[in-house]
């Protein structure tokens, strides 16, 4: 870069300060920490995006750039990373790389890092640490039977070249558990209990795979099954009582009712409390945004959904279009299964021509 | 504290947790980034008194674990006596089967007891 480039791009950084210090706007903001980063001074650009998100700190523009300089201040720990690895590699090196990559939501560029960690470190689990831990991601994605074998088999494998590796047992036994294997969970919290003996959850998962028996549990069977219930989320069941009130949800879509501020509410089967819909549109409008506004602030976007869990039961909200939609139950043990089927009795209702939402 | 923040981390792949006391104040954070600690306190801390606010108006006890889910990551909170845990996951996570890890870390923070700042 010629001297006179480097003045230039210098003095284009003091002109946009001089206009911060006397009408600042968003807008300049934006380009000063623009600037910075063209430049290669993460430092300066971060410093400069807090400034303006203390003084907007409800643009949500600035807290997307806010967003972006973490993520290539990321890149730069990932650049010395893989420096490293070329130099001095060391299976901690890989599994740190990993984790930023996965962070970032690179999971094939972190599976081919466990691939190489292998070739170097043979006798080493922390290539296959990282390929349980991806498996693992995608198998609670996409709930697909393959996935969660590949992820239980890359975790036994570390379990089985050390038995201290506290973390992979577990999230293993939280996979066994979570698919109804309790019996398989049953040695990774035993060893576990022994471990943390005066830690109640473990306890409690421990005594929770104690009542399961150790040769019962075919762990195909448990994966397709869970898969299989996946598929089936939301058709009409007798047995679970998710499924139930999912289905009486659906048949009930008429009793949705919409208020004057846009927000949907709904008494599911099995609430403990009446849900008044009027009382409560201020409760959880209020509730969103404020939740909406600190999430912003912190550089997580907007407010997707929420549930509060508290002696009243489950209180369940998401946002569906401008509307929300909210759910007061005793039940709520499977989240993201209560998600989809809301989402889609709003859609049906939609379909349906009925008047719940606008 | 921080050190059952990293395991926290580690076992859930979380993207970063903190502990705060009611006050609002930080007692302990472990993030994969570095964060301002105390603007993200300030921010939790109104956040969770305006929804113990509102819970309160429609005559309900507050509440002892929120999740909140938004474009680019979901928080958990779990309500200790004195303190809140909070912990930040990517989008994608799937909340159910990581709440055993954040309550394990809960319990034992409490276990721990005295939380000072």
């Amino acid at each position: 870069m010629s001297i006179l480039t480097k003045w230039q791009r210098q003095l284009a950084i003091l002109r946009l300060r001089k206009e911060i210090k006397r009408e600042p706007h968003i807008s300049t903001y934006v380009s000063l920490v623009e600037r910075h980063l063209f430049q290669g001074d993460l430092a300066k650009a971060s410093q400069v995006v807090d400034q303006a998100l203390l003084r907007y700190p409800d643009s949500e523009r600035l807290a997307v750039l806010q967003s972006q300089v973490r993520k290539v201040g990321l890149r730069v720990e990932i650049d010395q990373l893989r420096r490293q690895i070329l130099t001095a590699p060391t299976p901690e090196t890989f599994e740190r790389l990993a984790d930023l990559y996965l962070s970032l939501g690179e999971a094939g560029r972190a599976l081919r890092l466990a691939a190489e960690c292998a070739r170097k470190f043979p006798n080493d689990c922390t290539s296959s640490w990282i390929e349980g831990r991806i498996g693992l991601e995608r198998y609670r994605k996409h709930r697909v039977a393959k996935e969660g074998r590949a992820a239980v088999d890359a975790l036994e494998r570390v379990v089985s070249a050390n038995a201290e590796h506290w973390r992979a047992r577990r999230i293993l036994s939280e996979l066994y558990l979570e698919i109804g294997a309790g019996g398989l969970a049953r040695p990774h919290l035993e060893a576990l209990a022994r471990r943390h003996s005066t830690d109640e959850s473990i306890q409690a998962a421990f005594e929770q795979a104690s009542a399961s028996a150790v040769g019962d549990v075919d762990l195909e069977k448990a994966l397709t099954a869970a898969e299989e219930s996946r598929l089936k989320i939301g058709e009409p069941t007798t047995s679970s009582t998710d499924a139930d009130w999912l289905r009486r949800l659906r048949e009930q879509t008429g009793r949705l009712v919409k208020t004057k501020r846009g927000i949907v509410a709904a008494q599911v089967v099995g609430a403990d409390e009446k849900l008044d819909p009027l009382r409560w549109d201020g409760a959880a409008e209020k509730i969103a945004d404020i939740a909406d506004s600190a999430l912003h602030r912190m550089d997580l976007g907007g407010l997707h959904d929420f549930r509060l869990s508290g002696p009243f039961g489950h209180l369940v909200a998401f946002r569906s279009d401008s509307c929300w939609l909210l759910f007061l139950c005793s039940e709520a043990t499977r989240f993201e299964a209560v998600m989809e089927a809301a989402l889609e009795a709003i859609s049906e209702a939609r379909v349906a021509g009925g008047e719940v939402l606008r | 504290m921080r050190d059952i923040l990293a395991d926290l981390n580690d076992a859930t792949g979380a993207r970063g947790s903190l502990v705060l006391t009611t006050d609002g104040i930080t007692v302990a954070s472990e993030f994969q980034v570095p964060i301002d600690d105390e603007r993200v306190s300030a921010l939790i801390d109104s956040l969770l008194r305006g929804a113990a606010r509102a819970l309160h108006g429609v005559g309900f006890a507050p509440f002892s674990t929120a999740v909140l889910s938004a474009e680019y990551g979901r928080i958990v909170f779990v309500a200790l006596p004195r303190a809140h845990l909070v912990v930040v996951l990517d989008p994608g996570t799937a909340i159910d089967p990581v709440l055993l890890s954040i309550r394990s870390a809960a319990a034992e923070i409490e276990r721990r007891g005295r939380i000072t700042v």
